[in-house]
């Protein structure tokens, strides 16, 4: 215990101290216009110190890693946010805040998730919790940059199909949980494909990807049936290509992917910058303050992953994968470790939805898949990604927690 | 649930597969996919380079031997200038690099564009010597493999006439000359950058690698390698000529109606009858003749470093036709250097080196050799005994009496050569020659076109006469 706590806090001192050298040249290079700035960042890995000793002291049984690790995530994000867009800085350190705010919630309020699988309707309440909020943005939505999947609320913007995916997920492993012969998978086949319709009405691909792979991977995870599997990719490869044939945006997607050279200063203009940015970086990256990561459009969110690859190489990108992967195996832990069937969905479910996510966006940026405009959680900025990345984390902690406490328990008795 | 472990396993299987998919992805963008798109053409859209052009004392072009043909000053304002000090001798060849003002580049400036904004050194040990020694500011030089007195020399030869000179080194593939005219002062672009784009004589097209002429009678070298390939008891046919034969029906004529009389091959090479050439082409077949032309690739567009047509040899139709193209008319078209390379085939043993323009590429403060041309083979259209052959008879075109290409010979120096009348749709025929010298021992061919010139023999020949002296002199 002694020793592991050892380890987390050397990894931290890596983590602070990049942090310290990364911004003392950062506002070398530029100024920051106001005194705010520098002290909002200061505050930065104060506010890591104090969630990493009280994850020890609350949790010592927890996922510290996850601490760790989101502490890297989101001060790398904070770094290329400085460099490309620097007034959105105090801003996405206040919701890194609240992030770890809703992960210290979550990581209790999940300590025993057994009251999800017992509340009463809950299969009927979660589905049309999700299938509402994602519905919510056709009505009252607002469309911004190509997607109509934002809400407003006083010039706060919202994006409610991230708090959509952790209900989404609490409702597959439920129903999933007890439901598992063929007329229940048709029904939930119907119901998913349902919200990738919405989604691809919103034109928010990104998330209709996610939404129907995750369920896939979760039908396969309940019933091992290989036929469920090879069926539900066969019919998001024919959903493909009538998207293909029937929206223009799809179509435009699919064709940017195939030849980005079509039409470079229209149509392929984002994925064409987003290469040569990963291109100028070649592998060891120009160095800080060096590349030009502020010529890809929406670089501060989607394409936040290309403009590290510029500055700090592909290594620095690979590091980055590489980040996601331990965050992912964790998770998979917390799962094969969870007390119950319901636990084991829940975590597998969670940490699948993040992953494909990861998956998704820093494929489309490298142009490895057609690009689909989601977040790379923790680095992009945004509100409602980051305190939902954190939410999902803190519900995997708790989790954990709650089986490590059983365990514990248990021994003492003997 | 022990299945369902089983299965979690299994995700975490895929996920670990996806995401080192991602990581090996990359690897290989940066491996092989990086510079071609730093390099490719869609790089007018990439304004990190505009940036760098901008901060970087862009690098000088020279000759073989070291004299500065274009280099980059820094103006009073702080802006850079591009001075070219032989304009309009080597304009289209060098070309132009104007991405700062969105009107995309050309020749070598855009073909060593990376070289001369110093860019090529990624290796970042070099680039963080560079940084310390602050050497990041200057781009490399980029030595070509022309030789800036012969360029000199041939663009006096060609000045008001419209055409193009190639001369290069049949063993090794530098060329040695590549003029074009008329040509304009690259100097004078930012004034007039509209009017030389738009100039009814098309100046900034290089007429050396992208013109395409119907070849006239040149072609005959490639008709006879025909012959000597696959059907060399033709090489013994004697023939009477009456001036014209009639194919299907249709007359073609010699030169100026000329009937030649009596003649064997090598007459008829020297004096270049068409009825002779016509006779036996139909003979040889249209296969014959399309393989060997395929073989000489003039079919195929010649790999440069700068941009170059395809040549047009589409497939022979009908009798019409193959006599047509046995003597270089019909629908043939072939760019200058095409043909400087079919005598460099005949002067290097049948072989053809792939031509190249650079010779090498030299980061100006250490000295140090960056990138550097080694000669290639690119094609082998004949064998050695074919070439030896077709040499002959082109020494004959020079040097016979009755010889079409007297006008090229040169004292003490035996050049062999084939003169091209070609008739075209545009008024009088275009003047072709092409050659190489010493014959022994080639150093130098050259193809040189004259555009609505005449007769090759009289405009072409002497102009090649006096590169070939030039060189070989020097």
């Amino acid at each position: 215990m002694d020793e592991y706590v050892k380890t987390g806090s050397k990894a931290l001192k890596d983590v602070f101290w990049i942090f310290v050298i990364a911004f003392a040249l950062l506002f070398m290079h530029r100024r920051p216009e106001e005194a705010n700035t520098i002290y909002y960042t200061l505050a930065f890995p104060v506010l890591i110190f104090i969630v990493y000793y009280l994850h020890v002291r609350l949790f010592p049984l927890g996922e510290i890693q996850f601490v760790i690790l989101t502490a890297f995530l989101t001060e790398m994000g904070l770094i290329m946010i400085y460099r490309v867009a620097p007034e959105l800085l105090v801003k996405q350190i206040i919701w890194i805040a609240i992030g770890f705010g809703l992960y210290f919630i979550a990581s209790y309020l999940f300590k025993h998730y057994g009251w999800l699988y017992n509340l009463k309707y809950g299969e009927y309440i979660y589905i049309f919790l999700a299938v509402g909020l994602i519905i919510s943005t056709l009505f009252f939505g607002k469309e911004i940059g190509g997607a109509k999947n934002w809400l407003t609320f006083d010039g706060i913007y919202v994006q409610p199909a991230e708090a959509a995916k952790v209900i989404y997920i609490i409702f597959l492993a439920r129903y999933l949980k007890d439901k598992r012969d063929l007329k229940n998978i048709l029904i939930l086949g119907a119901i998913t494909i349902g919200i990738a319709g919405i989604f691809a009405l919103e034109k928010d691909l990104g998330m209709a990807f996610l939404f129907y792979t995750t369920t896939v991977l979760m039908v396969f995870l309940v019933t091992s049936n290989l036929f469920y599997v090879a069926s539900g990719f066969g019919l998001m490869a024919i959903g493909g290509i009538l998207a293909y044939f029937l929206f223009w945006h799809v179509r435009v997607r699919i064709e940017a992917w195939l030849n980005p050279w079509m039409d470079v200063p229209g149509k392929t203009y984002q994925i064409v910058q987003s290469l040569f940015a990963i291109a100028a970086g070649g592998f060891f990256g120009t160095g800080l303050g060096m590349g030009h990561p502020e010529y890809i459009p929406v670089v501060a969110s989607d394409f936040i992953f290309s403009a590290i690859c510029e500055e700090f190489g592909i290594l620095g990108g690979i590091a980055i994968i590489l980040v996601y992967f331990v965050i992912m195996y964790r998770g998979i832990k917390v799962a094969l470790e969870a007390r119950d069937e319901f636990g084991a969905l829940l975590a597998a479910g969670l940490i699948s939805m993040f992953s494909l996510q990861v998956f998704t966006i820093i494929g489309g940026v490298i142009k490895f898949i057609p690009l689909t405009g989601v977040t790379l959680p923790f680095v992009s900025y945004g509100g409602s990604s980051m305190v939902m990345s954190f939410f999902t984390l803190g519900m995997l902690n708790g989790i954990s927690v709650g089986e490590e406490e059983e365990d514990v328990q248990f021994e003492a008795q003997y | 649930m022990s299945n369902l472990k089983r299965n979690i396993k299994i995700l975490f299987g895929i996920f670990a597969l996806l995401f080192f998919s991602l990581i090996a992805y990359l690897t290989y963008f940066q491996l092989y996919e990086r510079d071609k798109l730093i390099t490719s053409s869609y790089s007018v859209y990439n304004r990190r380079l505009i940036e760098q052009e901008k901060k970087i004392l862009r690098g000088s072009i020279l000759d073989r031997n070291g004299i500065v043909l274009a280099k980059s000053v820094i103006e009073a304002d702080g802006t850079q200038k591009r001075i070219y000090l032989d304009g309009p001798a080597f304009a289209q060849v060098i070309g132009y690099s104007r991405r700062i003002y969105q009107q995309g580049s050309t020749g070598i400036e855009k073909a060593y564009d990376r070289e001369l904004l110093g860019m090529v050194g990624s290796d970042p040990m070099v680039l963080l010597r560079k940084l310390i020694l602050g050497k990041g500011q200057i781009g490399d030089n980029v030595y070509l493999t022309i030789d800036k007195a012969l360029q000199d020399l041939a663009y006096r030869e060609m000045e008001g006439k419209k055409g193009a000179v190639v001369a290069l080194n049949p063993k090794t593939g530098e060329i040695l000359a590549m003029v074009s005219t008329p040509s304009y002062d690259p100097n004078l672009l930012d004034r007039d950058w509209e009017k030389i784009m738009t100039s009814p004589e098309h100046v900034v097209l290089n007429r050396a690698t992208q013109g395409l002429y119907p070849p006239g009678s040149t072609f005959k070298i490639i008709t006879t390698a025909a012959v000597l390939t696959y059907m060399p008891e033709l090489f013994k046919e004697v023939y009477d000529c009456k001036g014209y034969v009639v194919v299907d029906g249709n007359k073609i004529s010699d030169f100026g109606g000329i009937a030649h009389g009596k003649e064997n091959f090598e007459r008829a090479f020297y004096v270049s009858c068409n009825s002779f050439f016509i006779e036996i082409g139909l003979k040889l077949g249209s296969d014959n003749l399309e393989k060997m032309a395929y073989a000489f690739g003039l079919n195929q567009r010649v790999p440069l470093e700068i941009d170059t047509a395809k040549n047009y040899f589409p497939s022979i139709d009908g009798k019409v036709a193959l006599a047509e193209t046995s003597i270089g008319q019909g629908k043939i078209l072939v760019t200058p250097l095409t043909m400087a390379l079919a005598a460099s085939a005949v002067a290097n043993d049948g072989v053809i080196m792939k031509p190249y323009l650079m010779k090498y590429v030299v980061d100006p403060l250490s000295g140090a050799v960056i990138e550097r041309n080694t000669p290639n083979k690119y094609l082998t259209p004949i064998t050695k005994e074919v070439a030896d052959a077709i040499k002959s008879l082109m020494i004959g075109v020079v040097n016979n009496p009755e010889g079409t290409g007297r006008l090229a010979q040169i004292p003490g120096i035996t050049v062999a050569g084939k003169t091209g009348t070609a008739e075209n749709p545009f008024g009088a025929p275009h003047a072709w020659f092409v050659a190489f010298a010493p014959a022994e021992n080639p150093e130098i061919a050259v193809a040189v076109v004259v555009e609505n010139g005449g007769e090759g023999g009289k405009v072409a020949a002497p102009i090649a006469r006096d590169i070939i002296k030039a060189y070989l002199s020097r």
